[in-house]
């Protein structure tokens, strides 16, 4: 019964994703800046080779490393490797100006972007201190606050990068 | 290579970077982009950028072959 219901939510989150790209695809396909587009797809790219380079990194260390040392555990591992993708993706977006979808303002994405940071990151110092044994048997083990302290960085860097952007376009608008 | 043509035609008409990306439906990052040369538009945007500023393709987009 209960793998039923898992299956069932699984197919239910797979038709509301599909009905939100068909309903995207229709109605926003004239509304885009083809700059903007070009420059997200190499995000992606470079999003995507970071995290090949990241896996083969950690393979490779994971091989040399004495026994002794520190290793992660696969949520941790997972954790790290999507993030990594996703920061590589947001910075190269913000420096190359395609941060945020046409009519929207960039300046309310950056403050979003550090007021978030600064909630995630509050939350995860705030659960550190209720929370030992991360390293077991030389492994780090995974922990929930784990995910405040990776968003905390990702919305921290995006922020910062989109306030360097948005004053080197102000810059370039005074010239 | 900077695109002088278009920057000229622009204030020519007394348009903005902002207003004219406005007008063709782009951000304004792309047109100081194309202004300076740093990106090359498709051609639906080209058009979008002629009609814009009453211009044809070759007036501002067709440079000199010294400029290629």
């Amino acid at each position: 019964m209960e793998k039923m219901f898992f299956i069932i939510i699984l197919l239910v989150m797979a038709l509301v994703i599909g009905l939100f790209v068909a309903i995207e695809a229709k109605y926003n396909e004239t509304r885009y800046d083809e700059m903007q587009e070009l420059a997200r797809g190499r995000g992606f790219k470079m999003g995507y080779t970071c995290m090949i380079f990241v896996l083969v990194g950690y393979i490779f260390y994971d091989y040399i490393a004495p026994r002794s040392a520190i290793r992660l555990d696969t949520p941790c591992f997972a954790l790290l490797v999507v993030m990594m993708g996703y920061v590589v993706f947001e910075v190269y977006c913000a420096a190359k100006n395609a941060y945020s979808p046409l009519g929207h303002s960039s300046k309310l994405m950056a403050i979003t972007d550090l007021l978030l940071c600064a909630c995630c990151l509050f939350n995860f110092f705030v659960s550190l201190l209720d929370q030992s044994d991360y390293i077991v048997d030389g492994v780090l083990v995974f922990k929930a606050i784990y995910v405040q302290l990776s968003l905390g960085i990702a919305f921290g860097l995006t922020g910062i990068m989109l306030l360097i952007r948005l004053l080197m376009n102000k810059r370039e608008q005074e010239d | 290579m900077k695109n002088l043509k278009m920057k000229s035609a622009r204030a020519a008409k007394d348009l903005s970077q902002e207003q004219l990306a406005n007008i063709c439906d782009v951000s304004r990052q792309t047109i100081n982009a194309i202004e300076k040369g740093d990106y090359n538009p498709s051609i639906k945007l080209c058009i979008a950028i002629c009609r814009a500023l009453d211009k044809t393709l070759d007036e501002l987009f067709w440079g000199d072959i010294g400029d290629m």
